[in-house]
């Protein structure tokens, strides 16, 4: 690593480090689920640590108990995960021009958090001949450290949990400090009219259809809030004509 | 299969819809290319996400099944409005925190 390719990894891993105790609660908060579900400790742990899908993990866990088949399991695993499909898009723009395997443990190693600061701070991908051109590759470092925050934060918490579950009372209402942290997660993403929008459509897409099944109320609220979000977005338009 | 087995091969294949989601469109390459558009368009995607995870979890009683559930005693509304004052005034997490789990205690013990 060069020194600028350290600092851009350093950069990356402060940007997701400031959202720290969120993720750390998350975790904590999925690995206590974990730790009462049917799983032995040691099965949590591994879940916790190769899976890494804090939200695809807890849709699993009810479907684990009565031990449904596993191909069951996956599917829903797969529709849960969707929304990182969509995330993959802005990806492939900044790193296709990366070794296959590179890539494909790129785009595992992005969750929320990571993929989040990401397109913070590089809203606009590069073309290709200015990746090709740049040397030092300073997004692709920036990412790894976001990454490597994320991951770290998030394994502390769940793995933390899992280990303390049964020392943690039910009554302290954890689950909702989570939901707390989050808020201040997403409310500083409000800085536009437009994300304001919507974010309020994303809330009320996602709270009415929660009944539908594989958490698909996740996929309906992204859809709804790119078209509202498009439509309310007054910001000038610098599409370039192709 | 053992249910030891059983996990073991549900991890495993977890673990493969982890990587198979994240990396979807990334194993493309050079391909194909991402419209200018759709890059434009899914800048929303991840706040959208977020919101989506969270709106449930502060309208709606945890284990709750439908929209139906929704009830105005439920502590969490409270608790989730106090946090969101809180936010936009301090600006800071922990103040977040602690206003939004008092809120949400009283609450809880208000309509218990």
């Amino acid at each position: 690593m060069t020194s600028q390719q350290k600092k851009a990894f350093i950069d990356g891993f402060k940007d997701v480090a400031q959202s720290g105790l969120t993720i750390l609660i998350w975790g904590f908060v999925t690995g206590i689920a974990l730790a009462k579900s049917t799983l032995a400790v040691y099965q949590a742990i591994g879940m916790n640590l190769f899976v890494y899908a804090g939200v695809s993990q807890l849709a699993a866990l009810p479907l684990i108990a009565v031990a449904v088949p596993i191909w069951v399991i996956l599917i829903t695993s797969f529709m849960v995960n969707l929304r990182f499909v969509i995330f993959s898009l802005a990806l492939q723009a900044h790193f296709s021009h990366l070794p296959v395997w590179r890539r494909i443990f790129l785009g595992y190693c992005t969750a929320d958090f990571g993929y989040l600061f990401f397109v913070k701070r590089y809203p606009k991908p590069p073309s290709l001949e200015e990746r090709q051109r740049d040397p030092h590759q300073l997004p692709l470092y920036s990412l790894m450290g976001m990454q490597f925050a994320n991951w770290s934060f998030w394994q502390v918490g769940g793995i933390g949990g899992i280990l303390l579950a049964s020392q943690i009372p039910n009554d302290w209402g954890l689950q909702f400090a989570g939901a707390v942290a989050l808020v201040a997660i997403v409310m500083p993403m409000l800085d536009r009219t437009a994300a304001r929008w919507a974010a309020v459509t994303a809330a009320a897409v996602a709270v009415m259809t929660y009944g539908i099944p594989l958490r698909l109320n996740i996929i309906l609220a992204i859809i709804a809030a790119i078209i509202v979000g498009m439509m309310t977005d007054r910001s000038p338009k610098t599409r370039l004509p192709s | 299969m053992s249910t030891d087995m059983y996990i073991v091969w549900l991890i495993a294949g977890m673990t493969c819809v982890s990587i198979c989601a994240r990396s979807f469109f990334l194993v493309f390459g050079e391909r194909f290319k991402v419209a200018d558009w759709i890059l434009e368009a899914i800048r929303f995607a991840p706040l959208a996400a977020m919101v989506a995870i969270l709106a449930p979890e502060l309208f709606l009683p945890s284990g709750a099944s439908s929209v139906a559930q929704f009830d105005l005693k439920l502590p969490n509304i409270w608790g989730g409005l106090a946090a969101m004052v809180a936010f936009y005034f301090t600006k800071k997490m922990i103040p977040t925190l602690i206003v939004g789990m008092m809120i949400y205690t009283a609450a809880k013990a208000l309509f218990a």
